[in-house]
């Protein structure tokens, strides 16, 4: 392991070299990074600047000689200077790497998390109803282009979303009935056993998605949202049952009690948690320390049922713990959310077209994160549009091999219930070849988030890469090669251990 | 202010930014492409460097002073004093983004010398004199009065009113008056210098050549044996001289002028300036540039007590101190320089009617209302948020989406409809004209079609050959077509040194000959190439900016029409243009934009004269040389103007070029969040009247 890892390092130095080297040379082929000095007005600065940059640049040197000197530098932790605007590339660096592993991280989040689930439910019904929506959507989205996508988006989720939000927030019937069909549709798709069964889930969640629009419209929860004690507690059950019939079965009494358990000591904790929360220093330190103990409460109810499997109903109840917390966590949020929305910085106008968060709000805990949401949600789902496409087929792709396994079949045969076979066979297997689609979709997360940059005016990598390219300017596109270069090429070596360490078939040497 | 150009600029910090940023403003208003923009800028620059742009001269003769004047306190050595101003309540808050970041608080200095640096100078510091809404120059005189002492020779004295305090209480005065003036007089900058990359200062000879000693000891100009083939460094045992005098980054023609110690007044918040020789564009050019003397000592010096501070500036100054006045220019050269709220904070002390209170690393800035201030217009919007959006198209749906309030986007189409499009939600639009104006010019000395040497040195040939060519450009068109769809207002550019609409403008539009190109003229065309008896086709190689669709648009519309008339134009697009310009063997006509940075008399100069830095075409006319040298000598605004008449007839006649249109700018505002909006052509644009503005 340790030999493969030395390896591939070995390899991925000479990769980064390589790639460096091409970029640095394009570079210095694309153009002259001292083309602005013509609006220079006074010739003595102009000389000045020119001598000082082409020095800092060594731009007087050929390009090959010039790109060993700015290796040099670089391995001395020194990525020079812009030509442009003279600063140190190092310290716009430190700035802009923290707000574009926001947008990446969240979005890549998301994506992993919406994207498998459908491709593994689109896998499960696959042909139906459902599969043909998604499968015609995602390879939409992903056709389009993302500064487009950007705009449109702007409009409709940002500048229209705000009007309706301001105009009382009513959802208007013909949404409600053409959500009620989409849901029909779904439902109808994603349920299984014979048709009449299946009308009746569609009809039902037909009925259920209109009167849950109608109810949300009706109760103005678009400007008041949150989640209650009132929904908290059969959410908390539904929770409960649906881990346990997932990861354990229903008829596993001892997980069903101990998630149970789990979600009756979530409910009860939530008046007191408000208290905790609503303390100043609230914080995500504090958030992570409340989600450990979460885990372990769960953990301790899983094993207190005892039983000849403890274990999974530990891992029950903590998963069960775990979405109760994160429920209560943002139903905090929601209760913030009018208190930030209301603020006059906000205007009542809660998602953002630009910028990373209002610099001037002040506020808890909650509201900053609402400022944070409401500025990433926009940029996040152009992101997410992109890499969305890609997990869901190839979640869908890889469980339809798994399932189609002579193993599978074996375990049908054994009598085992279609959901082990489903979970326990099938959706393990299904999962190892994704960890090598993360790996890959980070590098295009970061290429996407050149343009989400730009668009949304986040003074991140990609907009820094993006000016750079666009001034002629080496140094700032050089540095983003570099750290977009060592971020792939990590996802891509971890991707390997990772492959080895889900797959006992696969042994790195 | 007197940044670098000096000449052009109007006056500190108020008025006038320019060049450099110019283009930045440029590319603001011009909208239409970003190509043109840097172009422009280019020449935009340049045209500063000499002081010569476009300038509307109009204003300066209403708004600068008569010659009568002298003698008379307060009279009108910066603009027409305005008297008090009214009492207002700030209130509100208003929105306003800017395409381009702060990047240092004294925009003084060569290297900040951009627009988005002199927006905040603007709302952050007072000032002797500012433009209105006509480009008419306006003393303040509520701050400070400038007095005529007497013209010949030149002699001003600047005066700050009691009671006028940096944000910090400490009164502004004679010793903020002198920093203004010293550091950008040249005179106490030693030798010539450059910076490294790191900062450093070094010298350099008379021509700019980096000065080494060598191993041996010798000190001498740098030669390529010094440096290392393959990394290009100095080779072992040669060493840069380091500058360690005093280099303050800044210069000014006009205070180039002035190189006797003003005289300080005795209660110390006066100074009198006495000229070497008349610098024609004094009123645009005030020693006051929003550059504290006691913080600048302060920091450069250690010395705590801003009044010793102060006073140690002036003596350091007066004495030609060169130990002391190190530091000095270091700090005002450089120590201004932040991308985020400064950690010191007399660099962002204020002198006029905002605060900043802050500034989130490259993305957004806000001021409140300075509660002293009383000495100028009072702004009636407490709270002013200043956000940098680059993207156009989202500082549309930023203005669409409430986020902001005001905006300055590229004067494009799409940009235009957008805009639009959002009237409903309280979008207005405020369409002008920029700073810029287009504007084709002809090569006299390239061997070209419009040489007079090609023809055996027949100048009356070359000239019916210029004049056929200037009557085939279909300038009204051009307007009707690219133009007005952006400004409606737009009309035909009738002047080579006046901005349409100016009181000027009307006289020499008429008088100038220009009119007789009003129209297309095929026929007249096709005569006057008979009559000069070349043969057609004649081949015009015309160079303008590639990426720019609008310049495209000109470029096939004036080629359709010139071929009418025997021209073949050959498409010479190009993006080096700029650099292409001032080399006149590679095209024989050039399409491109002056940009117009403050309003002037002399600054058109190096347009015009022999041998002038933006004179690309070689034009020669001994009558102009001598009109513009009688020019700079002249007080009389009334004798200016025949001047410049003189002038543009001979331009006219002389078939040098011609102008063609005025770029369009649009502003954008919210009229739910902001109202009397009312932006001027030149820097600060939209700002200039920030104390009208009414938060809603």
């Amino acid at each position: 392991m340790i030999m493969f890892i030395a390896r591939r390092l070995f390899a991925s130095v000479f990769l980064l070299l390589a790639a460096t080297f091409i970029v640095y040379i394009l570079m210095a082929n694309a153009g002259d990074p001292l083309a602005f000095l013509v609006d220079i007005t006074n010739p003595t600065q102009r000389a000045a600047i020119e001598r000082d940059v082409t020095r800092a640049l060594n731009l007087d040197t050929p390009p090959v000689v010039r790109y060993f000197n700015w290796l040099a530098d670089v391995l001395r932790g020194d990525f020079g200077i812009s030509a442009r605007t003279r600063q140190s590339v190092n310290s716009e660096l430190a700035s802009r790497v923290p707000l574009t592993l926001k947008l990446v991280a969240a979005s890549t989040l998301l994506s992993i998390t919406v994207g498998v689930i459908v491709g593994i439910v689109t896998a499960l019904r696959q042909y139906s109803g459902f599969d043909y929506i998604v499968t015609f959507f995602t390879f939409l989205f992903f056709s389009l282009p993302v500064f487009w996508v950007a705009v449109i988006l702007k409009d409709v989720g940002g500048i229209r979303f705000n009007d309706w939000l301001r105009d009382g927030a009513n959802v208007p019937v013909w949404l409600m009935v053409i959500a009620a069909i989409g849901a029909a549709i779904v439902g109808y798709s994603i349920a299984g056993g014979r048709a009449p069964r299946r009308a009746g889930i569609a009809a039902a969640s037909a009925a259920g998605m209109y009167g849950l629009l109608w109810y949300l419209s009706y109760s103005n929860w678009f400007l008041r949202p949150g989640i209650g004690l009132p929904v908290l507690i059969p959410l908390s059950v539904g929770i409960a049952l649906a881990i346990t019939g997932v990861f354990a079965g229903i008829r596993n009494r001892k997980a069903l009690y101990a998630a149970g358990t789990t979600a009756l000591i979530g409910v009860l904790s939530y008046l007191p948690l408000q208290s905790v929360f609503d303390r100043e220093s609230m914080s995500w330190t504090t958030a992570l320390v409340l989600l450990v103990i979460t885990m372990i409460i769960g953990v301790g109810v899983g094993y207190a049922y005892g039983g000849f499997d403890k274990g999974l109903s530990a891992k029950v109840s903590a998963i069960t713990g775990l979405f109760i917390a994160l429920t209560i966590f943002v139903d905090r949020h929601m209760q913030s959310w009018q208190e930030y929305s209301e603020n006059p910085i906000i205007r009542n106008r809660p998602i953002k077209t630009i910028g990373d968060k209002e610099a001037r709000l002040e506020g808890s805990f909650w509201v900053l994160n609402n400022d944070l949401v409401s500025h990433l949600v926009l940029p996040t789902v152009t992101l997410m549009l992109i890499s969305l496409a890609g997990y869901t087929r190839y979640s869908r792709a890889s469980m339809l091999e798994v399932l189609n396994q002579e193993y599978i079949r074996t375990a049908r045969a054994k009598g085992l219930t279609e959901r082990t076979v489903v979970v326990r066979h099938g959706l393990r297997n299904a999962m190892i070849p994704l960890a090598t689609i993360v790996a890959f979709d980070i590098g295009g997360v970061l290429g996407g988030a050149v343009i989400t940059e730009s668009v949304f005016e986040w003074n991140g990598m990609g907009r820094f890469f993006i000016d750079g390219l666009q001034n002629l300017d080496p140094n700032p596109v050089m540095a983003s090669t570099v750290v977009v270069g060592v971020t792939a090429i990590t996802a891509n070596i971890l991707a390997d251990i990772v492959y080895s360490l889900l797959d006992p078939r696969i042994r790195i040497h | 202010m007197f940044a670098a150009c000096a000449s052009d600029d109007t006056d500190g910090d108020e008025a006038v930014t320019e060049d450099t940023s110019g283009d930045t403003a440029t590319t603001m208003a011009e909208g239409d492409d970003t190509a043109t923009t840097m172009a422009e800028g280019d020449d935009t620059a340049t045209t500063m460097a000499e002081g010569d742009d476009t300038a509307t001269t109009t204003a300066d003769t209403e708004g600068a002073a008569p010659a009568g004047a002298v003698g008379e306190v307060g009279g009108s050595a910066c603009g027409t004093p305005n008297g008090p101003y009214e009492a207002a309540e700030p209130a509100g808050e208003v929105r306003v983004a800017w395409n381009d970041p702060l990047l240092s608080f004294n925009n003084n200095t060569t290297h900040a010398n951009a627009s988005a640096n002199a927006n905040v100078a603007y709302l952050m510091h007072s000032g002797f004199n500012y433009y209105d809404g006509e480009l008419n120059l306006v003393n303040n005189d509520s701050f400070g009065t400038c007095t005529i002492d007497s013209l010949d020779p030149l002699t001003i004295t600047y005066r700050v009113n009691e009671g006028v305090t940096w944000s910090d209480g400490v009164q502004i005065d004679a010793a903020d008056l002198i920093l203004g003036w010293g550091s950008v007089s040249g005179q106490y900058n030693e030798g010539t210098s450059t910076f490294l990359s790191d900062g450093t200062a070094i010298q350099t000879d008379e021509e700019g050549n980096w000065l080494v000693v060598t191993p041996e000891g010798e000190t001498r100009a740098e030669t390529a044996e010094d440096y290392d083939a393959e990394t290009g460094e100095l080779l072992e045992g040669f060493e840069y001289v380091p500058a360690e005098g005093v280099q303050f980054d800044g210069s000014s023609e006009a205070y180039e002028l002035v190189t006797e110690f003003p005289v300080v007044s005795d209660d110390g918040l006066a100074i009198t300036m006495t000229y070497d020789s008349l610098y024609v564009d004094y009123p645009n050019v005030t020693p006051f540039g929003g550059t504290a003397a006691h913080v600048v000592a302060q920091n450069a010096l250690g010395i705590e007590d801003p009044m010793e501070a102060k006073a140690a500036l002036i003596a350091a100054f007066q004495d030609n101190d060169a130990a002391t006045l190190a530091p000095i220019a270091t700090f005002w050269s450089s120590g201004y320089d932040y991308t985020s709220l400064p950690d010191t904070e007399g660099v962002y002390v204020s002198s006029g009617m905002y605060l900043m209170t802050g500034y989130d690393e490259l993305s957004e800035m806000t001021f409140e209302a300075n509660p002293d201030y009383n000495w100028g217009p009072i702004p009636k919007v407490q709270t002013l948020v200043y956000r940098i959006i680059g993207d156009p198209t989202a500082a549309v749906q930023a203005l669409a989406n409430e986020e902001i309030d005001l905006i300055q986007p590229q004067a494009t189409a799409d940009i235009l409809t957008q805009l639009e499009g959002f009237a409903d939600r309280g979008v207005e639009i405020a369409a002008g004209d920029g700073g810029v104006y287009e504007h084709v010019d002809l090569i006299f000395d390239n061997g070209g079609p419009f040489d007079p040497a090609t023809y055996g040195g027949d100048e009356e040939m070359a000239l019916k050959v210029r004049q056929a060519f200037l009557k085939t450009i279909p300038r009204s068109d051009i307007v009707d077509r690219l133009i007005k769809p952006l400004n409606a207002n737009a009309v035909v550019r009738d002047s080579f040194s006046q901005v349409p609409g100016s009181p000027p403008y009307d006289n020499l539009a008429e008088n100038n000959g220009l009119a007789d190109y009003a129209d297309v003229d095929i026929a007249g065309a096709v005569a006057l190439l008979e009559e000069a008896g070349v043969t057609t086709p004649i081949n015009v190689r015309f160079l303008f900016a590639e990426n720019n669709p609008r310049r495209a648009n000109q470029f096939d519309l004036i080629s359709a029409s010139a071929a009418e008339a025997g021209f073949t134009l050959i498409d010479g697009r190009s993006a080096t243009w700029g650099t292409q310009l001032s080399d006149p063997s590679s095209y024989d006509a050039s399409l491109f934009g002056w940009q117009t940075t403050a309003v002037a008399v002399a600054d058109t100069e190096a347009n015009f004269v022999t041998g002038g830095q933006n004179n690309y075409g070689l034009f020669s006319s001994e009558e102009v040389d001598a009109l513009y040298e009688e020019l700079k000598g002249t007080t009389d605004p009334d004798r200016q103007q025949e001047i410049l008449l003189e002038v543009e007839s001979i331009l006219v006649a002389e078939a040098f070029g011609i102008p063609i249109f005025q770029h369009p700018s649009i502003a954008a505002f919210n009229s739910n969040y902001v109202s009397n909006i009312d932006p001027i052509a030149i820097s600060p644009t939209i700002f200039w009247n920030v104390w009208d503005w009414e938060a809603a």
